[in-house]
């Protein structure tokens, strides 16, 4: 049996302003196109009344960008809400 | 075509009929308030009230919303100005103009008036008009519920007018994601007027764009020289108020004090309203707009006392002005609450302050007495009026309904000398801070085509103190990051009118671009960006040009229906007379004889009659717009540009 390093996507939500950059820059790294739904691995939505951001990752269809030196993501985000978490898995 | 969703739609309200329209149609100006500006000039009558069926109200996005572009979620609503008879422009936050492109659109232009209240469902691809009459009468927080609620859509995006709007106030607004404004003009009077209650889109659709690789790389560039920059520390820490509230970072700033009579709060209230207290006490919260790196909003959580359990987005600092100093209130829960009730009737923050300080301020005068005032004794600082002076400006009850007609009408059906204290450009309210003391900020505001407002020629670089050698470099004026002094102001609010415009007709806030800060977006920058994102290749001299033809535009609409000239340029009574009482700019007001010579350079700078401030038969044509000057002319409103005579004047 063998442990293997494996990374995903972690969005703080107590951080997250919910601007959406890392939605739209998720949909160009999949697609070359910008939108909001169903073309990025990342949803974002932010609940007027009271303040909430709900936030979604589909972690099966993200790839971490791997021709980019941090996920495209992660280069957008201004207030830096998005890390690496690394998770061993077993093999 | 690309980076746009290739649709305009007609909407007739009274035939209940959508016809549509390519965008390539209007592709020579872009988009945003480029075409607003030219549909509204094109499309509505002199003879229209801007109430009437026949005026329009136009909803544009630009070629870069919905794109990563940094601040990229902006609308543009035109129409014609109810305040002012001239034209209108506003341009509103949140998420509503991307969503409306996702959803198909680019471009919504609403004609007639619906016989029973209407709201509009844009949603793939379709437009449908749906009945509003269980939501009229709400306010614009339970219509989005309402909405959100009937259609069974959490994610639906809302532009509503609250009961202001419905009423037909002049301070109505729009409220877009229920607290971001499209706030001049009263476009929210012209939605009521049309029985519009609101219009929702939800889009599932994507932006192609011709060359993303190279926008990307582009594009990253310029999200990392937002991110390195001191301005942008004091967005994140602060939000809004951190880098022109209370006293910012720098100290004690300019604030507009008691209808605007003085310009330097008392230290005592001021110190009660420093950002890290409302960071502290009621921050929730850091928000941003649709993609938007600049994080100025904040959402905010009354915890204790008489209004214990409010929540909501806030505090810009035109707000914290509007509802604080120039009511002279130093509440900061009665001031949120203002905010919030502002939101929900759907009224504009510095026109409704307008209306509200005038008020007390000729009450206190002894101007106006209780009789007028329908027994209400109108005093300063005092929190439960002001919340009872928008109640009944919203409902057009007693006393408010004379309010509900903006400053300017107000004053002049009351008369009594109140004319004097009316704080107004064009007939539109203000509420404005620094403007004795920094000039080409006031000289932006008081030539501002829709009625002052700091949004379209008023520059930032005084505010900044922008170095000689960088004033020289990027506008040609090296007096430009000096407050006090006059020359070279005509020549950048000139600069900075093309420039503003190119902003709105691109779809991106204000706040990312040179306006804000020089590192920001720039004319080559907007050109690169919409160059790759559109496959129409351009560039910023280009994006120049089309800044001035939609001022332009603007200009000839207000010269045939409001008859504006130079005597509108003009700053009111207390900016010319009464100086700033203490501080860094203690004694400075507004020179008659040096606005004079100011209003010249600008004049020259935009190639307009000196005398008349008209636009000129050559001016009209070196731009190309030979159609306007025809009109123009056929009213004989269109001086040659040879009486000039006192040209060599601005360059003394």
């Amino acid at each position: 049996m063998k442990k293997k390093l494996r990374y995903s996507l972690d969005i703080d939500q107590d951080k997250c302003t919910g601007c959406q950059a890392c939605v739209l820059a998720c949909s160009y790294h999949h697609s070359k196109v910008f939108s909001v739904t169903g073309k990025s691995s990342i949803e974002i939505f932010r609940d007027n009344k009271s303040g909430d951001i709900k936030i979604g990752v589909d972690q099966s269809s993200c790839d971490m960008c791997p021709d980019e030196e941090v996920p495209l993501c992660m280069q957008f985000c201004a207030i830096e809400a998005i890390k690496f978490i690394r998770k061993k898995e077993i093999v | 075509m690309f980076s746009v969703a290739g649709k305009v739609a007609w909407i007739d309200l009274s035939n209940k009929t959508v016809i549509l329209e390519s965008t390539e149609s209007y592709k020579n100006f872009i988009g945003g308030r480029g075409v607003g500006s030219y549909l509204v000039f094109k499309e509505v009558p002199e003879r229209a009230h801007p109430l009437s069926p026949e005026n329009i109200i136009t909803f544009n996005t630009g070629p870069l919303t919905g794109t990563l572009s940094p601040s990229s979620g902006r609308i543009n609503i035109s129409t014609k100005n109810v305040a002012t008879q001239g034209i209108s422009f506003a341009n509103a936050g949140g998420y509503f103009g991307p969503e409306m492109k996702y959803a198909g659109f680019d471009h919504l232009i609403i004609q007639g008036k619906a016989e029973k209240p209407v709201y509009l469902f844009i949603h793939d691809n379709i437009i449908d008009i749906k009945s509003a009459e269980n939501i009229w009468g709400k306010d614009v927080w339970e219509t989005e519920e309402l909405i959100k609620e009937e259609l069974s859509d959490e994610k639906i995006r809302v532009a509503a007018i609250g009961q202001a709007g419905e009423n037909l106030v002049t301070m109505a607004c729009i409220m877009f994601d229920r607290s971001r404004a499209s706030g001049w003009g009263g476009c929210g009077a012209v939605m009521g007027s049309k029985n519009l209650k609101a219009v929702v889109v939800r889009g599932k659709g994507y932006l192609e764009l011709y060359n993303p690789e190279s926008f990307m790389d582009y594009n990253s560039r310029i999200w990392e020289r937002i991110l390195n920059t001191d301005t942008i520390r004091l967005f994140h820490e602060y939000g809004n108020l951190g880098t022109s509230g209370a006293g910012g970072i720098f100290g004690n700033l300019a604030q507009s004090v008691r209808n605007m009579e003085d310009e330097i709060w008392e230290a005592e209230k001021t110190l009660k309203m420093r950002e890290i207290i409302f960071k502290e006490k009621y921050e929730e919260r850091k928000l941003a707009d649709f993609c938007c790196p600049i994080n100025c909003s904040r959402f905010y959580h009354i915890k204790e006392g008489k209004f214990s359990g409010h929540k909501l987005e806030a505090l810009k600092t035109n707000v914290y002005r509007a509802f604080g100093t120039n009511i002279d209130l130093s509440s900061r829960e009665y001031i949120l609450l203002a905010n919030e009730m502002a939101d929900r009737y759907g009224m504009n923050c510095d026109s409704l302050s307008a209306v509200v300080a005038w008020a007390i301020d000729v009450y206190q005068r002894g101007l106006i007495d209780e009789e007028i005032t329908g027994g209400l004794d109108l005093q300063w600082g005092d929190g439960d009026l002001q919340l009872k002076l928008f109640d009944i400006i919203a409902f057009r009850r007693g006393f408010g309904d004379i309010l509900a007609q903006g400053v300017c009408r107000a004053s002049q059906k009351i008369g009594r000398g109140t004319e004097k204290y009316a704080m107004h450009v064009k007939g539109h309210g203000i509420c404005e801070q620094g403007i004795r003391s920094h000039k080409g900020w006031a000289l932006g505001i008081m030539t501002s085509p829709i009625g002052g407002g700091h949004l379209a020629g008023a520059p930032n670089t005084e505010q900044r103190r922008l170095s000689p050698e960088l004033g020289m470099h990027y506008f040609g004026v090296p007096t430009a990051g000096e407050p006090t002094v006059y020359e070279g102001k005509g020549k950048l609010v000139a600069w900075f009118d093309k420039y503003k415009a190119i902003a709105d007709i691109a779809g991106v806030c204000l706040f990312a671009t040179y306006w804000m800060d020089i590192s920001f977006i720039g004319p080559n920058d907007f050109a690169e960006l919409i160059s790759d994102a559109t496959g129409e290749k351009i560039n910023g001299k280009d994006l120049l040009e089309l800044g001035e033809k939609v001022v332009n535009i603007e200009k000839a609409f207000n010269t045939l229906h409001a008859g504006f000239t130079r005597k509108d340029d003009r700053p009111p009574y207390k900016l010319t007379e009464i100086p700033i009482s203490s501080g860094e700019f203690a004694g400075e007001r507004l020179l008659p004889d040096k606005w004079e010579k100011m209003l010249d350079e600008y004049y020259d700078s935009h190639n307009w009659d000196i005398k008349t401030g008209l636009q000129t038969h050559e001016c009209l044509e070196n731009i190309g717009l030979h159609d306007i000057k025809n009109r123009i002319e056929k009213v004989g409103k269109l001086p040659s540009q040879e009486v000039n005579c006192c040209k060599k004047v601005t360059n003394q």
